[in-house]
């Protein structure tokens, strides 16, 4: 079944050949692997190692304290802990990360243990599961699946992902192609978990994954599972644009999908998740796309996470000479990376090396001319040239109106700007500013309150000192005790 | 033409009696001057204007006895702000009252900390954590960074460092799934 044609977004001529033609690789284990403990929410897990420690391949070596949103990390490989360190990681600035030394041997840690049926377990086993096995949302927000799957309401639909928007990305067409089984398990499990009513299964159009996860549905016979075709249109496949367009139902913009009913997971998400049952190991590597001019061959491959992105470059046979750029992700909200030498991480989904054909000319924004282009593309419509006039001005109130807040920063509106105007880029910038304003309110506030409480005490401070009175009955009394004492020396001097 | 004066002038002195009762009566839903003012303070309490706090700042500006431009952590920002609010000329911060700083907060450099509690009373926030022979430290959340507490260190370890140097600006940058 294909979804309807959306009336937003852009459509990309398809610059990438789709997983069937990109060999998936399996990437050596480094010598040298440097494990970020970041979370989804800009906080690190508290690693449960020491430096000097050894550990072994699957073993849990940071973990998330108390309710704060994060799921444990796992060393990557068997080897020994060299080190803690505060290191720059991709996207978020700095994160704690453990450097493990890999000892090559690649042993199994024995503390999980494999079923042979995991859908006969209890759902409270299942849930224990998925928060142990340190499996946050791999389609690049590393949100924890734990918590998605625990939504406290009512879900009827779990949405697969699949349909991966962004030009150049395919890792999870690759993963669609080589293990259809293992999504459709993780599928089934999370079902259980949610007790949902139904699976969609979203994959691109033209992608030939389809068919193998079409057999593979039909080998399972479980009437529960439909893959639909999500047109070819950037960007089908962020969550609330696919949820708006497989059920037709909009999320709510102050809700969350979850508030629909519906529940969305990256295919790579269910898989690790079918993986940590019939292997016993937790999320230690994830599919990474590598791809762009920049690179002697586009590969997909699978990548223990903390290789440094270098060692990916070479397993796609290293730069051209006409690299130009390193980005994570993809090239509409891929992030430019300064350095090769970072780990991959949890969120990697793809490396694109851009050279020279591939980057625009730099060209001089031009002033808006009202077209209204970037309206009619906004998946969550929008008014980006309302937008541009008032983040220009500085004005919040109107930014609030406008709903800022609810920018995806796809970059459509750049995309189709006959002015080559940087949309994307001056809204972030004002989400930022709205941000540090809130912050500093915040902090005024707070100060505020402080200092009244000081006043009050100081004033309450003040008054009981005015009891010295009493002290001063003391003094009184000290004297006349004193004189009197004199006056008794005196007497026996007499 | 006797009644129709009369009648008009009837007519605004019953609205004028309703709108001294109502205004008497119903809450002031508005806040005090003096609060709004205060609101467009930015809270550093380091009465560097002159006054002990922002709020007697805030007060002297009402009471006439202070100009708008007085408030160095504010910048000029807070002054074309407190014009537009009050409706006075536009003007700039006043460089006798001080030079605008970047948002900073105090840091205390714990090894060089003699825990002498000194600093402690000056803080107007309740900001640093000590005690007598205790190294002291700065609450960073609470601290303004008014810069009180350096007079008063005999041992000079406390620094005033920019926020933006100590915060990650990438903390709160969510991206969707």
């Amino acid at each position: 079944m294909t979804a309807g044609n959306p009336d937003w977004g852009i459509r990309i001529p398809p610059a990438m050949k789709f997983a069937e033609e990109l060999p998936l690789l399996i990437a050596p284990v480094p010598a040298r692997l440097l494990v970020p403990l970041n979370q989804a929410i800009g906080f690190n897990a508290a690693a449960l190692v020491q430096p000097g420690e050894s550990v072994k391949k699957g073993q849990p070596i940071a973990a998330s304290a108390g309710n704060a949103p994060g799921a444990p990390v796992h060393a990557p490989t068997s080897g020994t802990v060299a080190g803690i360190s505060i290191q720059p990681v991709t996207g978020r600035g700095d994160a704690r990360c453990i450097e493990i030394t890999a000892d090559g041997l690649d042993e199994r840690w024995g503390g999980y243990r494999s079923y042979a049926n995991p859908l006969g377990l209890a759902t409270s086993q299942l849930r224990d599961a998925v928060a142990e096995a340190g499996i946050v949302g791999l389609g690049g927000a590393m949100f924890p699946t734990r918590i998605k799957l625990n939504p406290g309401l009512g879900v009827s639909t779990l949405i697969l992902n699949g349909a991966e928007c962004e030009p150049r990305i395919n890792c999870d067409d690759a993963l669609m192609c080589s293990q259809p089984d293992s999504i459709l398990l993780g599928a089934q499990i999370m079902l259980r978990i949610l007790a949902a009513d139904e699976c969609l299964l979203a994959v691109k159009e033209h992608s030939t994954a389809a068919e193998h996860l079409q057999n593979s549905i039909n080998k399972l016979n479980d009437d529960r599972f439909r893959l639909e075709r999500v047109p070819a249109v950037y960007p089908a496949g962020g969550e609330a644009q696919l949820i708006r367009l497989l059920k037709g139902i909009e999320v709510p913009h102050d809700g969350l999908p979850w508030d629909t009913g519906v529940i969305c997971q990256n295919v790579a998400t269910a898989a690790a998740l079918a993986d940590f049952f019939t292997h016993a190991e937790p999320l230690i590597s994830r599919i990474v796309t590598i791809s762009g001019t920049g690179v002697q061959r586009p590969v997909n491959v699978r990548a223990r996470i903390g290789t440094a992105i270098s060692e990916l470059i070479e397993c796609a046979g290293g730069y051209t000479p006409a690299a130009q750029r390193l980005i994570m992700g993809g090239p509409m909200m891929g992030i430019a990376l300064p350095d090769d030498a970072l780990p991959v991480t949890k969120a990697c989904n793809s490396l694109f090396v851009a050279g020279h054909d591939e980057l625009s000319a730099q060209t001089a924004a031009m002033p808006c001319i009202r077209c209204g282009e970037c309206a009619t593309a906004c998946p969550v419509n929008l008014t980006p040239q309302l937008l541009l006039q008032s983040a220009r001005a500085q004005d919040f109130d109107r930014l609030e109106t406008l709903a800022l807040a609810d920018c995806i920063e796809c970059g459509c509106c750049d995309y189709v700007c006959p002015s080559h105007i940087p949309l994307t880029q001056t809204f972030r910038n004002a989400k930022h500013t709205r941000w540090d304003i809130a912050l500093e309110k915040r902090r005024a506030q707070l100060a505020q309150q402080r200092f009244a409480a000081r006043t009050a005490r100081l004033e309450q401070n003040a008054q009981s000192t005015d009891l010295s009175d009493i002290h001063k009955v003391g003094q009184d009394e000290l004297s006349e005790l004193l004189r009197r004492a004199g006056a008794d020396n005196q007497d026996q001097d007499s | 033409m006797l009644t129709a004066i009369v009648v008009v002038a009837a007519i605004a002195a019953a609205i004028g009696v309703c709108l001294q009762l109502s205004a008497a009566r119903l809450p002031d839903t508005a806040g005090s001057p003096v609060d709004e003012v205060n609101a467009l303070l930015p809270q550093t309490q380091c009465a560097q204007c002159g006054y002990p706090g922002c709020r007697p700042y805030a007060q002297a500006i009402i009471e006439g006895s202070a100009a708008i431009d007085q408030c160095a952590p504010g910048g000029d920002a807070t002054v074309t702000a407190l014009a537009k609010l009050l409706g006075l000329p536009a003007s700039t911060l006043n460089p006798a009252f001080g030079i605008y700083k970047v948002p900073s907060v105090a840091v205390i450099r714990e090894a060089d900390c003699i825990g002498c509690a000194l600093c402690l009373a000056d803080c107007p926030v309740d900001a640093i954590v000590g005690a007598h022979r205790y190294t002291h430290t700065v609450i960073r959340s609470e601290c303004t960074g008014c810069e009180l507490c350096l007079p008063p260190c005999p041992v000079d370890c406390i620094d005033i460092v920019p926020l933006k140097a100590l915060v990650n600006k990438n903390a709160h940058r969510n991206k969707a799934a």
